[in-house]
């Protein structure tokens, strides 16, 4: 290693380096961060997704499972979570078995998160987690509920799923999601041959999911058909339609 | 500066591996909590045991044909089984028997089992 060192400054040298670090700092400071903060309101949305799923999860047992009482702990960052009592929220299904005999509204309620710095809003209503941008037409539904017909029996099974509260409640940091079930009942209501089962959905305040909503009513596990009415699905070869109505309560959040 | 012992860059060529190898064990780790739980949830969402306590009560009412019951008495039992199939396990459920079947010297009914509970289809027919 015999190299000539004669024209070798360690002041310029040092300059040099310095100069480097500076721009670059400055090039990320400019460019990178704001990428930096949409990508941490992105993770921030994408987070919450899956604790609503969890939710979704923790309310399928207190339904289907005869599990009394369920409580989750999850982290709400970049945003707010909400409860909407089902008075308050003014979102519901109508149901009719396709004669004036019977036809019945749905108050729903929801849980909503809503995203300080991104424009995503996630709400679970009626079983179903869903996803829209806030100054947006459109919805997507990350978790369908579990509403089937079945072929063989030609039975049409709606769950609804009611979320009531005491108070309002909205929170955002660490939070325990605590709910109970509060009671359920089953109605069968027997559909007459040429008659069809029309289910009608109106959206609350949380925002408008109706194109989540028709795109999980007209898929191949619910299998309605649109009407010429907007929003209004009708499912024809019904003879027994059962809705299982149940009233989830929030206790705290 | 020449004459610097350069023995030691191993150590710091290491380091740097280690540090890459534990990015890729934390994008692993990150996956694996979602595919845990949707591995999971399958095991816990399949109605084994509503199944097969259907399947238990469907044949305690063929076995109490032999007690002699009215049809009437016959239809109750039915629609028991369905009513609380629905109230309690959320499914739909239809069984019905057809004509009995000579198999291996032995007279046996053939009973047609239907469950549908919106996740899981469960169709059967048993020789009972």
């Amino acid at each position: 290693m015999k190299i000539n060192e004669k024209a070798v400054s360690e002041a310029i040298g040092f300059v040099l380096i310095l100069g480097i670090v500076i721009s670059g700092i400055g090039l990320v400071t400019l460019y990178g961060y704001p990428v930096l903060v949409k990508e941490q309101s992105n993770t921030d949305v994408r987070n919450m997704e899956r604790a609503m799923i969890v939710i979704q999860n923790d309310m399928k047992s207190l339904c289907f499972k005869n599990v009394p009482y369920k409580e989750t702990a999850l982290q709400v960052s970049g945003g707010t979570f909400e409860v909407i009592n089902a008075s308050d929220y003014g979102g519901y299904i109508n149901v009719t078995n396709g004669t004036a005999d019977f036809q019945q509204d749905y108050y729903l309620g929801a849980l909503t998160y809503r995203s300080d710095r991104g424009t995503g809003v996630i709400t679970l209503e009626n079983g179903a987690v869903m996803i829209r941008q806030d100054w947006a037409a459109g919805s997507a539904m990350l978790a369908e509920p579990r509403w089937f017909y079945d072929d063989s029996t030609k039975t049409f099974v709606i769950y609804v799923m009611n979320i009531t509260t005491d108070t309002y409640m909205a929170k955002s940091g660490m939070t325990t999601v605590r709910m109970s079930l509060e009671d359920s009942s089953t109605q069968s209501i027997p559909v007459w041959p040429g008659d069809n089962v029309t289910v009608e959905y109106t959206g609350g305040s949380s925002g408008d999911y109706s194109t989540a909503w028709e795109n999980y009513l007209t898929g191949t596990s619910v299998g309605m058909d649109k009407t010429a009415i907007d929003g209004k699905y009708e499912r024809t070869d019904v003879s027994k339609l059962v809705i299982k109505e149940y009233r989830i309560k929030i206790r705290d959040i | 500066m020449a004459c610097m012992n350069e023995d030691g860059q191993w150590i710091v060529l290491m380091g740097l591996l280690v540090a890459v190898g534990l990015f890729f064990l934390a994008l692993i780790i990150n996956q694996s909590a979602l595919v845990g739980q949707t591995t999971a949830e399958g095991v816990l969402e399949f109605p084994k045991n509503d199944i097969r306590d259907l399947r238990l009560a469907i044949f305690d009412y063929y076995d109490s044909y032999e007690e002699g019951l009215t049809p009437l008495e016959q239809q109750h039992y039915v629609d028991d089984i369905v009513r609380i199939s629905l109230e309690r396990k959320n499914a739909v459920v239809h069984f019905w028997n057809t004509t009995p079947e000579e198999i291996s010297g032995r007279t046996l009914c053939p009973i047609h089992i239907h469950y549908h509970n919106g996740v899981t289809k469960y169709d059967e027919t048993v020789y009972y």
